[in-house]
């Protein structure tokens, strides 16, 4: 085998010999020729110290990053993006557990816009403390019969002309009403004792001031006759008082009137404000969100 | 993350799943232009082109080695630069701008300035000797010798039969042995009579 022929023949040959990439027949046939002729040798061993030297280049430094930017691309990542499936469509997120009722509520109240949100919790506060304000407002006109017989046991004249008329009242309706006497009455206490314990004196236990000093001067001698007298004097007397007290207690009335109609109309305010701040928070943060 | 997901997400159009390739092969392309054109900023160029046209033809990338399909599209690219360019070399290998860090890295603290020298004016001789190279010569033995890809990789990206790949790159080698046989002058001792 000459060069000649080793090159136009064999030059694959010979590439692939340099470089390891041969069969152990083509290496053998390879040294064959390199061993009988002296051209082919040279041949092969300078290619070889060729490509040694061709290895020891070193290797380029990197002058600066090679990455794209998206206005290089921008018309390629448009029609790509646009084609691209919904990352949603894509990898279904994983199932979060349900939520229970109550944290779905939860998460309906917190929902809105937060400042809305908080002016409709406000109005909800101001709503109870009206409606709170109303009820006692109630009470305190109408009155519950226990309620005005504590009070007015502990008050000192005027309330207990009015609980005389009301022990007038229930006694000749059913004569089994017995009111304890306050600390104030004992000039009562006394006469009582005086008349001796009789069921019917007993009824009328409680009376105005005008009509225990009639009785005092009575009760020793005819017990009976201050029992009849009772239901009389225990009926004008209140009559006598109220009149003092009944324009007073008008005035209180019609003053408590105005604020029940005013809380009244403030609490229908509060709801409609209420619901509507809180409708108003919804729409807004959707709107937002949108 | 793997790479046919890269491509997959590149294709929806993740631009920065296709930069994760470009970082993984901007280094092995370089090396390729650079070799290929022998001008670090049309190196520079080439490659940044080459990348932007694997990103738009990224649809017609079939699937095997996604490499060589790259250096492919970075060899052609150099192929067009040299040819749009038409350049004529005017300048001598003395004017060759010479980047400062390609200059640190060749430094070996070992050597005398005299052996930095020598071994700086061989490596010019041989950059020349690949460059006096026809394109598909200065490719083959580019690729195969100095950045060493196998042949079958170097079929694929030159688009030609691994057998003719052998022979284009024996023929470079050939042709590289003679170019510095005429510069013995330049060659270390042990090459200097072996190859004249």
């Amino acid at each position: 085998m000459n060069p000649q022929n080793l090159h136009s023949v064999d030059e694959e040959l010979v590439a692939a010999y340099i470089d390891g990439d041969v069969t152990t027949e083509e290496r053998q046939r390879v040294e064959a020729a390199m061993a009988t002729d002296e051209q082919v040798a040279w041949e092969v061993n300078t290619m070889r110290q060729t490509v040694e030297l061709l290895q020891d280049l070193p290797a380029v430094p990197l002058p600066r990053s090679f990455v794209l930017t998206e206005d290089q691309v921008a018309d390629v990542l448009l029609e790509r993006r646009s084609r691209a499936p919904t990352p949603a469509a894509q990898t279904p997120p994983p199932q979060e557990p349900a939520d229970s009722p109550w944290q779905r509520f939860l998460r309906f109240l917190n929902g809105g816009d937060l400042a809305l949100r908080n002016a409709a919790a406000l109005a909800a506060v101001l709503l109870v403390l009206f409606y709170v304000a109303e009820v006692q407002l109630q009470q305190n006109q109408t009155g519950t019969p226990d309620g005005a017989g504590e009070q007015l046991s502990q008050a000192p004249s005027a309330p207990q002309a009015q609980v005389t008329a009301v022990g007038g009242d229930l006694s000749q309706s059913d004569g089994a009403v017995a009111v304890e006497p306050s600390s104030g009455d004992s000039q009562t206490a006394d006469t009582e004792g005086n008349a001796g314990q009789d069921d019917d004196e007993a009824e009328f236990g409680v009376m105005s001031v005008g009509e225990q000093d009639q009785q005092t001067g009575d009760s020793a001698k005819q017990p009976v006759a201050a029992a009849e007298v009772k239901p009389e004097s225990a009926a004008a007397a209140p009559a006598a008082s109220a009149d003092t007290q009944q324009s007073g207690s008008e005035n209180v009335d019609n003053s408590n009137q105005v604020l029940l109609t005013v809380f009244r109309y403030a609490r229908i305010l509060l709801v409609l404000a209420v619901i509507a701040l809180w409708l108003f928070s919804r729409v807004r943060s959707r709107g937002s969100r949108a | 993350m793997d790479q046919d997901k890269l491509i997959e997400l590149s294709l929806q159009g993740d631009l920065e799943a296709f930069n994760q390739l470009v970082i993984e092969y901007q280094g092995l392309g370089y090396g390729v232009a650079y070799r290929l054109l022998d001008d670090p900023d049309s190196a520079a160029d080439a490659l940044q082109d080459s990348f932007i046209k694997a990103f738009r033809a990224l649809e017609n990338y079939r699937g095997g080695s996604f490499k060589s399909w790259l250096m492919r599209i970075v060899v052609n690219t150099c192929y067009d630069h040299l040819r749009s360019r038409q350049r004529k070399r005017t300048e001598s290998l003395d004017d060759m701008p010479v980047d400062e860090e390609y200059v640190v890295q060749l430094t070996d603290r070992s050597e005398s300035p005299h052996e930095f020298a020598e071994r700086r004016e061989l490596q010019e001789l041989i950059i020349s000797a690949i460059s006096s190279l026809p394109e598909v010569l200065r490719t083959a033995i580019v690729l195969r010798d100095v950045e060493g890809y196998a042949y079958e990789e170097i079929a694929e990206i030159t688009s030609a039969a691994v057998g003719t790949v052998k022979s284009r790159i024996n023929r470079a080698r050939g042709r590289v042995r003679d170019y510095l046989g005429k510069n013995a002058e330049l060659l270390p001792s042990v090459y200097r009579h072996s190859l004249k």
